[in-house]
């Protein structure tokens, strides 16, 4: 059956205007939602991003004890030449390993102050065969229980740090999203239902003089869809937004040392974009169909 | 055209609206449903368009058994089958041509076919100068006429009335019968609930008489009692 395109416009536009404040109201709970639904997805990314980075030639320093003899430092050298996890081992004299070390503690004022290059150990610079944080971090923690090592510095603690931290915040995302979602759907069959009962008299009518179910419901399954897709726009637009902030937020250094490295690029964004349409769709379409089916009995 | 074999109808709590009705009423026919308050009447018309079902017994519907009806067939059925209530159910934030327009919109009729069969049915019942008109700008007798427009505007087999002069005076009412014969005299079946004695007297048409849900009488150019 053919439905009027001009009917089925004038309808929705009015079921959406007739009530706007409990429009407005779910339309700002879907944008909410659902842009903690992108949050979810570009911390996640970004998290990943991290972890890929010092993926790539991950490598990790294991300072010798200051007051080490010839001979103990000898032990640790075969001990690292013999591991057959590690690819190579490089010596580092006293004034290279300050600098490294500075490097490494950037930031972290108290140890800088406190270490100058007279107290510093020599250390080995060690480039492990596989390069996965998983095994990286299990090389560190054993040569961390070694006789005669003073400390074992790696960009895995880094990751995991910021792994921990990531994954809470994520968690923490992920089930505002979840509460908020179900609120918004909520919202949304409130919303259609209130159309519903403002026009039962011309609901009965069309009933009456036979009006299929579909062409009954269809302004008001709109009603619903624009809601969860004006919701998602404004959502992605959000998304967007976050994703220059971020920058913005790195260029300038501030914030955390640590986030230096939590990139969000072009396909991240583009991802939680997709997230969140898919999101929209699914909540508005659901909530639509949900709401037609249970408070309109044709 | 309409065919009830033993129905019944048990409403919760064992309130027995119609009970084992038998009864055919033929095509082109004019039929007064009459009886005591709560005696059936809008039961029995409600149940041939199937706003309510029977709880046994089977009715036929031009020629088809609508007990046995797919669910998305019933607005199709519902389309072969005007409506006209005491109350008559317009939409107050339409206007006359509005009101009207709405019951062939809502059934996918083209905009050319609504704009010459609009004005037409409205020339029918005699309201063709107040097509602008909201209903609460209108008398009930007019306000009857609107709702009787849109029941035949896409000229259904069938009408049913339930009590469309209940609210009236009596010689406004006389009005509508006029309206009512006209339209049963163009073939379309009419069957009409009522409470009207004089109407049912002057008019001498079939009535099947109901008392607490059974049909009591069925007499062909009858009389009220
Ligand atoms: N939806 C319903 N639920 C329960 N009982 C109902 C329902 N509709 C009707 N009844 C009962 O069925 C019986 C018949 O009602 P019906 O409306 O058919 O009577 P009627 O002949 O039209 O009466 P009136 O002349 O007052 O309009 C009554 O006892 C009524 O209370
Ligand atoms: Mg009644």
């Amino acid at each position: 059956m053919a439905i009027n395109g001009n009917y089925v416009f004038r309808e929705t536009a009015a079921n959406l205007t007739r009530n706007i404040t409990l429009t407005v109201a779910s339309v700002l709970t879907v944008f909410i939602s659902l842009s903690i639904v992108g949050a979810t997805v570009l911390v996640r990314q970004g998290a990943q991003n991290l972890t890929r980075q010092f993926e790539n030639g991950v490598e990790f320093i294991v300072y010798v004890e200051p007051d080490a003899s010839e001979s103990q430092l000898a032990e640790v050298r075969t001990s690292l030449q013999d591991n057959p996890g590690i690819a190579e081992a490089t010596y580092i004299d006293r004034d290279e390993t300050y600098a490294d070390f500075k490097q490494l503690f950037k930031g972290q004022d108290t140890m800088l102050e406190n270490v100058g290059p007279a107290d510093l150990p020599t250390s080995f610079r060690v480039q492990p065969k596989d390069s996965s944080v998983a095994t990286v971090q299990g090389l560190v923690n054993y040569y961390r229980k070694q006789p005669n090592v003073f400390e074992v510095r790696a960009a895995t603690d880094v990751i995991k740090q910021m792994k921990g931290m990531t994954d809470f915040v994520n968690k923490l995302l992920f089930f505002s999203a979840a509460f908020l979602l179900a609120a918004s759907t909520l919202l949304i069959l409130n919303t259609i239902r209130t159309a519903m009962f403002a026009r039962r008299r011309e609901i009965e009518v069309m009933k009456l003089v036979g009006a299929t179910n579909w062409f009954i419901r269809v302004p008001f399954m709109l009603e619903g869809l624009v809601q969860g897709l004006v919701g998602g726009v404004l959502a992605i637009g959000a998304v967007f937004l976050a994703r220059n902030w971020i920058d913005e937020l790195l260029d300038k250094g501030q914030g955390l040392e640590l986030l230096q490295s939590f990139t969000i690029n072009s396909s991240d964004v583009l991802q939680a974009c997709l997230w969140v349409g898919i999101t929209a769709v699914v909540l508005s379409v659901g909530s639509s169909l949900i709401a037609t089916r249970r408070f309109l009995d044709v | 055209m309409i065919k009830l074999e033993n129905v019944s109808k048990v409403f919760k709590g064992d309130v027995v609206a119609l009970r084992e009705a038998d009864c055919e009423i033929n095509k082109g026919e004019f039929v007064f449903l009459v009886g005591p308050s709560g005696s059936g009447k809008s039961t029995m018309i409600r149940l041939l368009n199937k706003q309510e079902e029977p709880s046994s017994g089977n009715i036929f519907v031009a020629g088809k058994d609508i007990g046995t009806l797919n669910s998305w067939k019933v607005p199709f059925l519902r389309r072969n089958i005007g409506c006209v209530f005491q109350d008559y159910k317009l939409l107050t934030n339409k206007t006359v041509y509005e009101n009207v327009a709405f019951a062939l919109e809502v059934i996918g009729r083209p905009r050319h076919v609504i704009k010459t069969q609009v004005p037409a049915i409205l020339e029918l019942v005699g309201l063709a100068k107040k097509h602008k008109n909201y209903p609460d700008e209108l008398s009930g007798g007019e306000q009857q006429r609107v709702s009787i427009a849109r029941a035949f505007v896409n000229r259904p087999l069938i009408l049913l009335a339930d009590e469309p002069t209940g609210n009236l005076d009596p010689a406004t009412s006389v009005g509508i019968m006029r309206l009512l014969d006209r339209i049963n005299r163009t073939g379309t079946t009419v069957v009409m609930a009522t409470h009207d004695r004089s109407i049912v007297d002057t008019m001498r048409r079939r009535v099947i008489e109901l008392d607490r849900g059974s049909i009591i009488r069925d007499q062909a150019r009858g009389v009220y009692e």
